[in-house]
């Protein structure tokens, strides 16, 4: 299967050990993603959970260095039991921090068939934009 | 081949569970409105209303064979929405937006 990555760098006015709180704390994950059941400091395996509160977000944290690195297994409900990798690297700089997102493992092609069709409700609108659509349904 | 339908239409045939369930099981199996119908907990009538949405969609295609009407699976149709990468590109950029926001609002206080 051919996949594809996307990879993302953004500065933020802030030093790392609060970004990586943002990445990690479930506290400040609900504020800008989804909250998490438990803090991604450890490897292990995590859990987003939808409004529902049935898993929207889960996988395995890989390796959680504090303040540079974070890598973790990737999927969602849409995305029909694909697992993706993530990883955020953190660099301290003169403005604040670096950060890098590398997001792997994203099926192009055909493959996607199948995570379309896996597609219901609670998800996160960005992946449902597709949704918007069926207004007049 | 006729061209390719708008987008919305795609977008709308799929927005739909049961349609997506129309899709699946007609993925490699040509079928008639009967066939597609069994299985599903309702009337033919409805089921056909679905098929034509899909047909809009461009998502399958009908074919007249004798009194039937053939239905079969048109995967071409769903190339606009095969690229993953542009949804998970707009994704990521919507939520690190949404991080810087949190983050250096967090910062200043």
């Amino acid at each position: 299967m051919t996949t594809h990555a996307i990879e993302k760098t953004l500065i933020l006015a802030a030093p790392p050990a609060d970004v990586w709180a943002f990445l990690t704390d479930p506290d400040k994950l609900e504020i800008w993603f989804h909250r998490p059941q438990t803090a991604l400091t450890q490897p292990g395996p995590y859990s987003m959970p939808g409004e529902d509160g049935e898993p929207l977000v889960w996988g395995d944290v890989r390796e959680a260095t504090a303040h540079s690195r974070l890598s973790m297994s990737f999927t969602a409900r849409p995305m029909g039991g694909l697992m993706t990798e993530v990883t955020w690297t953190l660099t301290a700089v003169e403005a604040g921090t670096r950060l890098h997102l590398l997001h792997d493992g994203i099926p192009a092609g055909a493959e996607a068939f199948g995570l379309l069709t896996a597609f219901d409700g609670g998800w996160d609108d960005h992946l449902v934009r597709l949704r918007k659509a069926s207004v007049a349904d | 081949m006729p061209p390719a339908p708008p987008e919305q239409l795609v977008f709308r045939a799929l927005a739909d569970p049961t349609r997506r369930d129309i899709l699946l099981k007609l993925r490699g199996h040509e079928m008639t409105i009967a066939e597609v119908a069994d299985g599903f907990d309702m009337t033919r009538a409805a089921v056909k209303k679905h098929l034509t949405m899909l047909s809009d969609g461009g998502l399958i295609e009908v074919q007249a064979r004798g009194r039937e009407r053939i239905n079969r699976l048109n995967p071409a149709a769903l190339s606009p929405l095969r690229d993953w990468l542009s949804i998970f590109d707009e994704f990521w950029e919507d939520k690190l937006a949404a991080l810087k926001t949190a983050v250096e609002k967090d910062t200043k206080t």
